[in-house]
C-alpha cells in the first residue's frame, strides 16, 4: 500500500483515510449497493506488491564459486476486490472522499443495486460523474451468495451457543446447491437456490430486521440499531413474554411443550400499570423475531425438502444473541436435524460481490479469489461493545478484500470424502489452550520474523519502516483474535500462519526468508552430488532408512545450521532412534520391496537444506524405482540441479499458495487435472506444516505418506510424545491393492 | 352459545358485590344446573352447565274416529303441557369477574347433586382452590387441547352455519359454510395469548403440529406498551381507525413502484413498523395498532398456510379470542391466507371459537358420567 498522509477533511464526518478505502487511486470499477439503512461500496483495484523471482544460471560452463542462482525482488500488479460497508448517513462524505482520490478515471459507469440505489441515484451522479447503471438486487444477492460460499473459506458456521466453541465453521464445497437462503434485511426474503441460474423466491415475512429497529425504536426510545441489539443483549425476556410454565404452572407434558418454552410475546406486558426495562423488551423482541423467522425457515425447509439453509443479511450481523435464538428456533422446530444452518460471515457483502461481477464482465467462476485477512475486518467487528480492541470507528466501517488468485483451486481428486475433509487438525476457536499457546508462540516470534523480514531486503532503507508497519498490523489481529477467535473462521495455525503472510505481503514483503534460503540452497547444492554418492554405497535396505532419516532430519533443522550434510545424514546430535511416536516404518519398507508407484505426488517447501538434502535424495530413489514424481512445491525451485536424473519424469508445480500448510481442497485445477491423468497412487506429505497442522487426519483414497518431526515441545506434548518425535504415517485404504504396472519393477539390490 | 328463546322469570336478587350481575340474563336456569364444566384461559374465564327447562309444549292428542262418526265431535285435541328437556348453556366472563361469578352460582344452585367440576384452560390450576371453596366441588383437570379438539369437533358437527368464510368486501361478509357429517381432516388454528396449530385427523386422532408466541397476548402486550392502551378491545377499535401505511415500510417505499421481477406489489409489507425507527417521528396510536394488528394476522396466516401444504389439508379453521369475531382480525388473515396460498386454502372461522374449550371440558364429564 502506498503511504498516504492524513488528509485534513473539512468533512463533518471523518474519514480514516489510511484504513477504509485502500488503494482508491488505482481503483477502476465500481458497484455499490445501497440499502435501507447501509451502503456496501466496491472497488476493483490492482494492488503493486513485490515478489521473489528465482533466476537460475546456465552452468553448462561452470566457474566454481559463481551463484547457482539469483533470487531478484520484482514488482508485480495482482487484482483485487475491495468491499466496504458503511451507514447511509456517511454516504455523501464517502462519495466526496472518493471524487478527490480518484485518479485513473476512466470509469464512466457504477454499477448500483439495492433499494436505495434509486434514492441515492442523483447525487452519485453528480459528485462522482458517473453514470449509475442499476441491477437487480436478488440476482446479485443470490450471485453473490454463490460465490462465497465458493471462494471464501469458513464462510458459512454454525452457531452453538453453549458448546465449547461457539462458532463452528464449514469448509467450502464445490457442491453448494440445493440451498435455501434467508435473506434478512427491513423484512425477510426466502429463496430457493437450485443452480447457479435457478432460484425463487419462495417466501418472505414483513417481521424482519426493520421491525426489530422500529418496534424496538418505539419501545426503548433508541434510535440506533446496534444500541438496540446491545439493550437485548443485557435483557431478560422472562420478565416481559409469558411462558408456559406461567400459564400451566409448569411444562405442558402432553405437547412437550416444556415450562421455558414463551406461550407468548409480550403476554405479560398488557398487565396495567407495570414498567418494563429496555433490556428486557429489546431481549422479548430479539427472540420474538428470531423465533418467528427460524420457525418459517425451517417449514419452507421442510416444504422443499431442503436441508442447507443459509442465513442472511444486516439483521444477523454476527450478533450472538440473533444468531443463538434462530440456531435454537430451529432446532426446536425440526426436532430431528433434519435442517443444517448456517450464518454467512460476509453476508451483507453478497449483493454486491455479484454486482460487481456485472461490470467486470467476467465469470466470476473462472478465477479463484481469497479473502485477504489484512484486509478484511472479519466477524462482528461492528460490535465495538463486543469487542473492546476495536477503535471505535469500525462501528461504522466495515471491510472486506478478495485478492484474485493467480489459479483456479479445486479438490485434490484423491482425498477420500471431500465433503468431510477438513484440512486443519486442531481447531484453535474449540480448544482454548491451544489457542491460548499459538497465541503466544506467534506474538513471541513477532520479533524475529520483523528482523529477518529487514534482512531479506538490506537494499531498501525504510524496509525497517515498513517492518514496523508490520508487526503493529499482525499484533493487532493476534489481538484481534484473542478476544475474538472466529474472526476470521475457524482459528487454526494455518490461518494464523496464513494472516502472517498476508500482513507481510501487505507491506511489501513477499519472502523474509529469501536470503537465508539462498546462502543455504548455493551450499547445499554443493554437498548435493556428494549425498547422492554416498546414499549409493549404502545397500539398499540401509539407503531406505538413510533415505527416510535424512528427509526427517531436514525436518528438524531451520535456517542456519551449519555442516549441513554430516547433520542430516550422519550426527549423532539428531538420534533417531525408532520407534517412533508413529511408526509404520516397516510397512513402508515392505511395500518398497513390491512393484514401484506408478506417479507420487510430494508436497514439500520451496526450497532450503531439507529439500535439497533431503527431499532430493528421497524422490530421486522412487524415480529410479520407475515412479514419476510430480512434486508440489510454493516457489520455483531450482528443478535442473536434479541433475542426477535428466528425466521428464519429475515435474516441479507451483502451489500458488505462500502458506506453509496445506489445504487439499483447494488446489490447483491443473494439478488435479496431472494427478487424474498421471493415475497418481501415492501422495507424500513432509514437514510439520503439512503433515501435522494440517493433513494429520486426511484420508486418502490411495496410498499415502505423511512424515514430519515434531519441532515444538507443546505439540509434542499434546501428541503424547518428546520433543523431536518423528511421525511417520503409510496408510493404505481399506481394500486397497498395489498397482502392477507392466513393465518389470527395479529390483532391490 | 347464545342464550335463546324465553326464560323462566327470575326476581331481581339484590347482591352486595362490588360486581353486579345482570341475574336474568346471564346464568339462566342455575337452580336445575346438573353438570358443570369451566375454561379459564389467561384473561376470559368460560362457564358451560348443563340444565333441564321446563317449557310448555303443545300437545296434540286426536281422538278415535273409527267407532263412531259424530258429526261436530273435534277430530283431534290440543293442551299445552309442561316439558322437561335438556339445555346446555355457556356463558364467557372476564377473569376478574370469577369470584362474583363464583359466589351468584352458590347461591344459585339448588339440585346440588353434581360433585365434580370440569375444568380446562391455563388457568385452571390457578383458580382451582378458589372454586372449590367456593362452590364446595371438586375440580377436575382436563387436558386443554383434548377439550379444544372434542369442542370443535363438537360444534361443527351439531351447530349449523357454525363455520363461515370472511370477505370484507362481498356483498355479504359472512358466507356460512353447511354442517357435514365429513368433517376431518382439518387443521385448528387457535390463538389465544399464543399460538397453537393442530392437525385433527379422527374423533381422537389429533397432534399439535406447531406453534407460534406471536398471538393475541403479543397484541395486547405490546399494544398496550405501545398505546398505553391496556384493554384488549379498545386495541382493536383502535387499530380499526389506524393506517398502517404510516408505520409500515412498503414494497414501494424501498423500491419506488413493485418489484415486478419477484411479483412483489408497491403495497405489501415489505417491513412490519420499518418506518418507526425515523427519528423523532411521532406515530398515532390507531396507526401502531393497525401495523401491529397486520403483522401478527400476516404471520398467523403464513403458519396456517405453511402447516396447510406441509400436511397437506385445505380446511384451516380459526379459534381463540385473538379472533372473537373481530373483522379486521379476520380481514387480515384471510388476506393473509388468500396471498400466501394464492387461493387453495380458505380461512374458516367458527362462530363460537370462544367455547369450543369448554364444550369439551363438558362433554367429557358427560361421557364419564354416561359410562356404567
Amino acid at each position: 500500500m502506498t503511504e498516504r498522509s492524513s488528509h485534513s477533511m473539512d468533512k463533518s464526518i471523518t474519514l480514516p483515510p489510511d484504513e477504509i478505502f485502500r488503494n482508491l487511486e488505482n481503483a477502476k470499477r465500481f458497484a455499490i449497493d445501497i440499502g435501507g439503512s447501509l451502503t456496501k461500496l466496491a472497488y476493483y483495484s490492482t494492488v503493486q506488491h513485490k515478489v521473489a523471482k528465482v533466476r537460475s544460471f546456465d552452468h553448462t560452463a561452470k566457474t566454481e564459486g559463481d551463484p547457482l542462482y539469483e533470487i531478484s525482488m520484482q514488482e508485480e500488479v495482482s487484482a483485487r476486490l475491495h468491499f466496504i460497508k458503511f451507514e447511509n448517513a456517511y454516504i455523501e462524505t464517502c462519495l466526496d472522499f472518493i471524487k478527490d482520490h480518484l485518479v485513473n478515471t476512466d470509469t464512466k459507469v457504477i454499477k448500483a443495486t439495492g433499494g436505495g440505489a434509486h434514492k441515492f441515484k442523483d447525487l452519485i451522479e453528480k459528485k462522482l460523474k458517473l453514470r449509475v447503471d442499476k441491477e437487480d438486487e436478488m440476482t446479485c444477492l443470490i450471485k453473490g451468495c454463490n460465490f462465497v460460499l465458493r471462494n471464501i473459506t469458513h464462510e458459512a458456521f454454525v452457531y452453538a451457543k453453549h458448546a465449547d466453541s461457539e462458532f463452528r465453521f464449514q469448509n467450502t464445497h464445490p457442491d453448494i446447491f440445493p440451498y435455501l437462503l434467508i435473506n434478512i434485511g427491513s423484512g425477510v426474503s426466502i429463496f430457493k437456490v437450485e443452480s447457479e441460474d435457478t432460484f425463487e423466491r419462495v417466501g418472505g415475512s414483513s417481521i424482519g430486521g426493520g421491525t426489530f429497529w422500529g418496534l424496538g425504536a418505539l419501545l426503548t426510545k433508541t434510535k440506533r440499531f446496534d444500541e438496540l441489539l446491545q439493550l437485548a443483549s443485557k435483557g431478560q425476556h422472562t420478565n416481559v413474554d409469558m411462558l408456559v410454565k406461567d400459564i400451566y404452572g409448569g411444562s405442558y407434558g402432553s405437547l412437550g411443550l416444556t415450562g421455558d418454552l414463551i406461550a407468548s410475546s409480550f403476554g405479560k406486558s398488557a398487565t396495567p400499570d407495570k414498567e418494563f426495562s429496555k433490556e428486557d423488551m429489546a431481549k422479548s423482541l430479539l427472540h420474538m423475531i428470531s423465533n418467528d423467522i427460524g420457525q418459517l425457515a425451517c417449514l419452507y425447509a421442510r416444504l422443499h425438502n431442503l436441508t442447507r439453509v443459509y442465513f442472511g443479511g444486516f439483521f444477523i450481523r454476527g450478533h450472538p444473541v440473533t444468531m443463538h435464538t434462530i440456531t435454537y428456533s430451529i432446532n426446536f422446530f425440526t426436532k430431528a436435524n433434519f435442517v443444517r444452518i448456517f450464518f454467512l460471515m460476509g453476508s451483507s457483502f453478497f449483493c454486491l460481490i455479484h454486482c460487481y461481477f456485472f461490470l467486470l464482465y467476467l465469470d466470476p467462476n473462472q478465477y479463484s479469489w481469497g479473502e485477504n485477512y489484512a484486509g478484511s475486518s472479519g466477524l462482528m467487528s461492528t460490535s465495538p461493545d463486543l469487542n473492546p480492541m476495536q477503535r471505535a470507528r469500525s462501528g461504522t466501517f466495515d471491510m472486506l478484500e478478495m485478492d484474485r488468485l493467480e489459479r483456479q483451486l479445486v479438490n485434490l481428486p484423491l482425498l477420500q470424502d471431500p465433503s468431510s475433509y477438513i484440512p486443519d487438525t486442531v481447531d484453535l476457536s474449540e480448544d482454548a489452550l491451544a489457542r491460548e499457546y499459538w497465541l503466544y508462540c506467534f506474538e513471541e516470534a513477532l520479533d524475529g520474523v520483523v528482523k529477518r523480514a529487514v534482512a531479506s531486503q538490506p537494499d531498501l532503507p525504510e524496509a525497517a519502516e515498513r517492518a514496523e508497519k508490520f508487526r503493529h498490523k499482525y499484533q493487532h489481529k493476534l489481538q484481534t483474535l484473542r478476544h475474538q477467535p472466529f474472526a476470521y473462521g475457524s482459528l487454526t495455525v494455518r490461518s494464523l500462519l496464513d494472516t502472517r503472510e498476508h500482513c507481510l505481503n501487505e507491506f511489501n514483503f513477499p519472502d523474509p526468508y529469501s536470503k537465508i534460503k539462498q546462502g543455504e540452497n548455493d551450499m547445499a547444492l554443493k554437498y548435493f552430488q556428494k549425498v547422492v554418492k554416498s546414499l549409493e554405497e549404502l545397500s539398499w535396505e540401509q539407503r531406505q532408512f538413510a533415505l527416510v532419516r535424512g528427509l526427517l532430519a531436514g525436518n528438524v533443522f531451520d535456517w542456519g545450521a551449519k555442516a549441513v550434510s554430516e547433520v542430516l545424514y550422519y550426527s549423532p546430535l539428531f538420534s533417531i532412534e525408532r520407534p517412533w511416536l508413529v511408526d509404520a516404518y516397516d510397512q513402508w519398507l515392505e511395500r518398497l520391496k513390491g512393484p514401484p508407484h506408478k506417479c507420487a505426488l510430494f508436497f514439500v517447501d520451496n526450497s532450503g537444506i531439507d529439500i535439497i538434502l533431503g527431499v532430493f535424495p528421497f524422490v530421486r530413489e522412487l524415480l529410479c524405482r520407475g515412479t514419476e514424481v510430480r512434486s508440489y512445491t510454493v516457489l520455483p525451485l531450482i528443478s535442473e540441479k536434479l541433475s542426477a536424473v535428466k528425466e521428464d519424469r519429475l515435474t516441479l508445480v507451483q502451489s500458488g499458495s505462500s502458506s506453509p500448510c496445506l489445504d487439499l481442497s483447494r488446489l490447483d485445477k491443473v494439478l488435479a487435472g496431472v494427478v487424474r491423468e498421471r493415475h497418481v497412487d501415492l501422495v507424500i506429505i513432509e514437514g510439520m506444516g503439512r503433515a501435522i497442522h494440517t493433513n494429520y487426519y486426511a484420508m486418502l483414497s490411495c496410498e499415502s505418506l505423511k512424515m514430519a518431526v515434531i519441532k515444538n515441545s507443546w505439540l509434542a506434548d499434546r501428541l503424547g510424545g518428546k520433543l523431536f518425535s518423528v511421525v511417520f504415517k503409510y496408510e493404505v485404504p481399506p481394500g486397497h491393492k498395489t498397482t502392477t504396472l507392466d513393465h518389470v519393477p527395479v529390483t532391490p539390490s | 352459545m347464545p342464550p335463546c328463546g324465553a326464560g323462566v322469570d327470575r326476581s331481581s336478587h339484590s347482591m352486595d358485590k362490588s360486581i353486579t350481575l345482570p341475574p336474568d340474563e346471564i346464568f339462566r336456569n342455575l337452580e336445575n344446573a346438573k353438570r358443570f364444566a369451566i375454561d379459564i384461559g389467561g384473561s376470559l374465564t368460560k362457564l358451560a352447565y348443563y340444565s333441564t327447562v321446563q317449557h310448555k309444549v303443545a300437545k296434540v292428542r286426536s281422538f278415535d274416529h273409527t267407532a263412531k262418526e259424530t258429526e261436530g265431535d273435534p277430530l283431534y285435541e290440543i293442551s299445552m303441557q309442561e316439558e322437561v328437556s335438556a339445555r346446555l348453556h355457556f356463558i364467557k366472563f372476564e377473569n376478574a369477574y370469577i369470584e362474583t361469578c363464583l359466589d351468584f352460582i352458590k347461591d344459585h344452585l339448588v339440585n346440588t347433586d353434581t360433585k365434580v367440576i370440569k375444568a380446562t384452560g391455563g388457568g385452571a390450576h390457578k383458580f382451582k382452590d378458589l372454586i372449590e371453596k367456593k362452590l364446595k366441588l371438586r375440580v377436575d383437570k382436563e387436558d386443554e387441547m383434548t377439550c379444544l379438539i372434542k369442542g370443535c369437533n363438537f360444534v361443527l358437527r351439531n351447530i349449523t352455519h357454525e363455520a363461515f368464510v370472511y370477505a370484507k368486501h362481498a356483498d355479504s361478509e359472512f358466507r356460512f359454510q353447511n354442517t357435514h357429517p365429513d368433517i376431518f381432516p382439518y387443521l385448528l388454528i387457535n390463538i389465544g395469548s399464543g399460538v397453537s396449530i393442530f392437525k385433527v385427523e379422527s374423533e381422537d386422532t389429533f397432534e399439535r403440529v406447531g406453534g407460534s408466541s406471536i398471538g393475541g397476548g403479543t397484541f395486547w402486550g405490546l399494544g398496550a406498551l405501545l398505546t398505553k392502551t391496556k384493554r384488549f378491545d379498545e386495541l382493536l377499535q383502535l387499530a380499526s381507525k389506524g393506517q398502517h401505511t404510516n408505520v409500515d415500510m412498503l414494497v414501494k417505499d424501498i423500491y419506488g413502484g413493485s418489484y415486478g421481477s419477484l411479483g412483489l406489489t408497491g403495497d405489501l409489507i415489505a417491513s412490519s413498523f420499518g418506518k418507526s425507527a425515523t427519528p423523532d417521528k411521532e406515530f398515532s396510536k390507531e396507526d401502531m395498532a393497525k401495523s401491529l394488528l397486520h403483522m401478527i394476522s400476516n404471520d398467523i396466516g403464513q403458519l396456517a398456510c405453511l402447516y396447510a401444504r406441509l400436511h397437506n389439508l385445505t380446511r384451516v379453521y380459526f379459534g381463540g379470542f385473538f379472533i372473537r369475531g373481530h373483522p379486521v382480525t379476520m380481514h387480515t388473515i384471510t388476506y393473509s391466507i388468500n396471498f400466501f396460498t394464492k387461493g387453495e386454502v380458505q380461512a374458516l372461522f367458527l362462530r363460537h371459537e370462544g367455547y369450543l374449550g369448554t364444550i369439551g371440558a363438558f362433554l367429557k364429564g358427560a361421557e364419564e358420567d354416561s359410562r356404567p
